[in-house]
């Protein structure tokens, strides 16, 4: 195309020199002829060629004009090829650049990631740390509390301790000094241990050391009451509500609210159950042992009274007669009869031996049915023979004025046992709602004591010919039992407060607040 | 023991003679507020759960308080809910709101589930009063906006209703007469007048008379002593059989009231009383009407205003508590043996299927094949038969 036009434009120039030649000559001409006469008729001939000229002259002229429209459409075409070829070389630079780039980033890339990575790892663990060091601290702040406690009750119970101790040295010296009595009125706390559930039962041993327990569990308790641990072993299947020491086995014997008697030895140590049996038909309510230590009697929610070789468990007899559930059993003194007593104020004497039933006592002061509430309320909570055997106590509520509610009397019905004649019902000298749960005869003195309650716990004390008690000792809680310390000095109360306590009875001494603080 | 002083019919075929008849209710409402611990759900071995062990039960995996031992066999005929939680803890607004489904409103009463039962469910051709208490704990005033001839009629010991014999020297057919005379003067009085009031008031006259023709059905000397013998001593084994027979003779709704739970001292010495009365007569009287083909027309739920609280106080008692305690429904339109609803170890909380006074409402009308979601209309207002916010217990329907 580019020769070929290069031709064509050639030719159209050389035509285009004749061209102009011809037409100066002719432009000429007319100028220097027009003075003269026309001229002669032009040959046609002439007059087509000019013709002819004139037209090509044009047609050159548009030729002209397209081949330079041709030449800038060339020349743009051209420059666009240009243009094309230089982008595609910016493009080419472009995209190599790029691609050199992406290289570059993503090696950047894979660099942050692994720095990333790197660091979210490091904060990880950072964070784990702290939070490790976080958790070390509230412990490290609340073990402040405890450790600061513990020292405290440490302090406490080396000035507890120091107390008994000066309690201690103060009663040998009185007591070096002649025999000393009781006295009620003065009675005071003297030492505490707690549990996790209120106790139910208590009983001093011989040696007065320790106080066996027990509580709304279904272990024995035994606490030394000279500093050593409190220990619960298990050995029931529910509440352990009564028990008994065996001096002559050196065994204990424990009643459950599951029917079940157990016997335990290792007293001194680890106690541990030797044998059990079941007694009982619901609650076991009550265990006695004779004053030998051959026989235990029991008594339960199946209305009946049972005896129990001490030595190896085996039935003795089963002693029907009870129309409701017998609440306690007591032997006498002597050994020869055994009583019992139910929810209804019923007691019924036994003969020992022959087992025949000698007579029936009434009590039934401490029993009401309950009208609206279609219940009976009461029964013989509390029982004992004075030392001598000639009285008889039982304990319970009296005057019941709503039965599901507890409101009545703490009251002791005092029989003269020889002549199964009622003597009195004795009330506390102040005012009281509630019922006796334990009581006991002391050992050598003319008064008995008791321990219950229902709006508060007390102590009470009768001396045998009076009908209001001569000393009420409040309790913080209502006591569900209570034994007397062989010294006959001292009491042990079970407490509703998961307490058992012992209040000394003796010549009041100097006594720092320090002594009552809770022993562990 | 089952068969022991039933006769007549076997199970089988007085089942399908008796299918169709009507819905029954009797309530068992055990007043003071029973012990869930000591009976439905019990907790042994926890700080709460007193000293009772458990017992297996006819149903596999459920247990009992051991003081049902006799009940704890009858256990695939009851459905135990134990995620009640009415929180309510007062005697009177506990009892109100189960025995007529809502809280008290002042100024308003809604009729009571005896006397809604008794309206909803007692045929017209019954002649027999719809509602029947033992040992009391009827109140007139139960109907409400019914009518006072759905309020409860009391019996009192093993006793018929009050007057049901004939005063000495009138024979039958000078009563008949008499009433024969009243009716015509009664009916010249209403002629323009006739009112709720003249209708309830002649309508007590005829239910009378009605009463006095069907009065055989409160003879309960009938009853044998092998019956007696079986449900064992005591008032409550009366009201059992008293409650057989007035089922058998097609009474409606009967409630028969054992009392009394309200134990806040010796929890347990009174449960042992009280429960030691209630089992063995409870479980004649399931057994009973499950062999007789009659539980299945015979819804029984056993109910108190609440129950006790897990902790045990200083008297060895348990308190009101209302947040997780049990209700035990069994027979028409129940799934025996299901158990619903959970309370925490130690029973102080319901922690699964918690239901209301609402839900147990619903529970009962769908027991008996009725709609409780239609309500009822006092003076152009509705007024709901449960708490339309709740719904029935479906797992215990059948």
């Amino acid at each position: 195309v580019k020769n070929l036009t290069r031709e064509v434009c050639g030719v159209l120039l050389v035509w285009g020199g004749v061209f102009a030649g011809t037409v100066a000559a002719q432009e000429q001409a007319p100028a220097a002829a027009a003075p003269a006469t026309p001229a002669a008729a032009e040959h046609p001939a002439l007059v087509f060629a000019r013709k002819d000229l004139v037209r090509w002259t044009a047609q050159v002229d548009v030729a002209a004009k397209s081949v330079a429209e041709r030449q800038a459409q060339l020349e743009a075409v051209m420059k666009g090829l240009a243009d094309a070829k230089a982008a595609q070389q910016a493009a080419d630079k472009a995209a190599t650049d790029a691609t050199a780039a992406l290289t570059a980033a993503e090696q950047a890339k894979a660099a942050a990631e692994k720095a990333f990575a790197e660091a979210v790892e490091k904060k990880k663990a950072a964070d784990a740390a702290k939070a490790e060091a976080d958790a070390k601290v509230p412990p490290a702040e609340a073990a402040v509390k405890p450790a600061t406690d513990a020292k405290g009750a440490a302090d406490a119970a080396v000035g507890a301790v120091q107390a008994q101790l000066k309690i201690a040295q103060e009663r040998v010296a009185l007591l070096e000094k002649g025999p000393i009595k009781p006295d009620p009125v003065g009675a005071r706390l003297l030492n505490t241990a707690t549990h996790d559930r209120p106790y139910l039962a208590c009983k001093f041993d011989a040696q007065g050391t320790q106080v066996f327990a027990g509580a709304q569990d279904n272990n024995l308790h035994r606490w030394d009451i000279i500093g050593g641990p409190t220990l619960h072993q298990p050995g029931h299947s529910s509440w352990v509500g009564t028990l008994q020491l065996i001096p002559q086995l050196n065994q204990a014997i424990a009643g459950g609210h599951e029917g079940k008697l157990t016997w335990w030895s290792d007293l001194d140590t680890t106690p541990k159950v030797v044998r059990a049996i079941p007694a009982h038909k619901g609650y076991l309510r009550a265990v006695a042992v004779s004053p030998d230590g051959t026989l235990v009697a029991t008594g339960g929610n199946d209305n009946m009274v049972r005896v129990w070789s001490a030595a190896d468990g085996s039935l003795v007899k089963e002693l029907p007669g009870h129309e409701r559930h017998v609440y306690n059993v007591a032997f006498h003194p002597s050994g020869k009869f055994l009583v019992s007593g139910d929810l209804v104020g019923v007691l019924k004497q036994w003969d020992v031996g022959s087992w025949n039933l000698v007579r029936d006592l009434d009590a039934k002061v401490l029993w009401k049915y309950d009208g609206g509430f279609q219940a009976d309320v009461g029964g013989i909570r509390a029982i004992d023979f004075s030392p001598d055997g000639k009285l008889l106590a039982v304990g319970g509520i009296t005057e019941v004025s709503n039965a599901f509610a507890g409101v009545g009397i703490p009251a002791v019905v005092l029989f003269d046992f020889e002549m199964g004649k009622q003597l009195r019902v004795m009330k506390p000298k102040e005012n009281f709602q509630g019922s006796v749960y334990g009581l006991r005869f002391h050992p050598t003195e003319p008064f008995l004591v008791a321990a219950g309650g229902g709006n508060g716990g007390a102590l009470w004390f009768w001396k045998f010919d009076e009908e209001k008690s001569f000393a009420d000792v409040k309790l913080p809680g209502v006591a569900y039992d209570m034994t007397l310390h062989p010294d006959g000095l001292r009491v042990a109360v079970a407490l509703f407060d998961k307490t058992l306590r012992i209040y000394d009875l003796g010549p009041k001494p100097e006594m720092p607040a320090a002594a009552a603080a809770p022993a562990k | 023991m089952g068969a022991v002083g039933f006769t007549g019919m076997t199970a089988a075929s007085g089942a399908e003679a008796l299918a169709g008849q009507q819905k029954q209710v009797v309530v068992f409402f055990l007043a003071g507020g029973v012990s869930q611990l000591e009976t439905w759900d019990p907790k042994p071995g926890t700080d709460t759960g007193g000293p009772f062990l458990t017992i297996p039960t006819s149903v596999p995996g459920t247990h009992f308080c051991e003081l049902l031992p006799y009940t704890a066999q009858q256990a695939h005929h009851l459905a135990v809910i134990r995620g009640v939680n009415t929180a309510e803890d007062d005697h009177g607004k506990g009892a109100y709101i189960m025995q007529y489904g809502h809280r008290e409103t002042p100024g308003f009463q809604y009729p009571s589930l005896g006397s809604a039962f008794a309206q909803q469910l007692t045929a017209p051709s019954n002649p027999l009063p719809g509602y029947l208490t033992i040992n009391g704990g009827g109140a007139t005033s139960e109907p409400s906006f019914l009518g006072p001839q759905f309020a409860p009629i009391n019996l009192s010991g093993t006793n018929p209703p009050a007057n049901l014999k004939l005063p000495d020297g009138l024979a039958e057919e000078h009563d008949r007469r008499r009433r024969e005379l009243r009716a015509k003067l009664s009916g010249r009085f209403v002629q323009g007048r006739a009112k709720a009031e003249t209708e309830a008031y002649n309508g007590s006259f005829e239910q009378t008379a009605q009463l006095l023709a069907k009065k055989d059905v409160f003879d309960f000397t009938k009853i044998t002593e092998a019956d007696k013998e079986r449900y064992g001593k005591g008032e409550f084994a009366q009201h059992c059989l008293m409650a057989r027979q007035l089922v058998e003779s097609g009474v409606t709704f009967t409630k028969v009231t054992h009392t009394n739970y309200d134990t806040h001292s010796e929890n347990f010495n009174f449960h042992i009383e009280q429960l030691g009365e209630f089992d063995r007569p409870f479980a004649m009287f399931i057994q009973d009407l499950a062999e007789r083909g009659r539980l299945a027309n015979t819804l029984v739920i056993v109910m108190s205003e609440f129950g006790r609280t897990p902790r045990i106080n200083h008297l060895v008692g348990r308190d009101h508590w209302s947040k997780a305690w049990s209700v035990v429904v069994a027979g028409c339109g129940i799934k025996g043996g299901a158990v619903v609803g959970k309370t925490n170890e130690n029973g102080t909380a319901v922690i699964d299927r918690e239901v209301n006074g609402g839900h147990l409402f619903h529970t009962y009308y769908k027991a008996v094949g009725l709609d409780s979601s239609k309500a009822f209309w006092h003076e152009g207002r509705p007024f709901n038969k449960a708490d339309p916010k709740t719904e029935a217990i479906s797992e215990v329907l059948a």
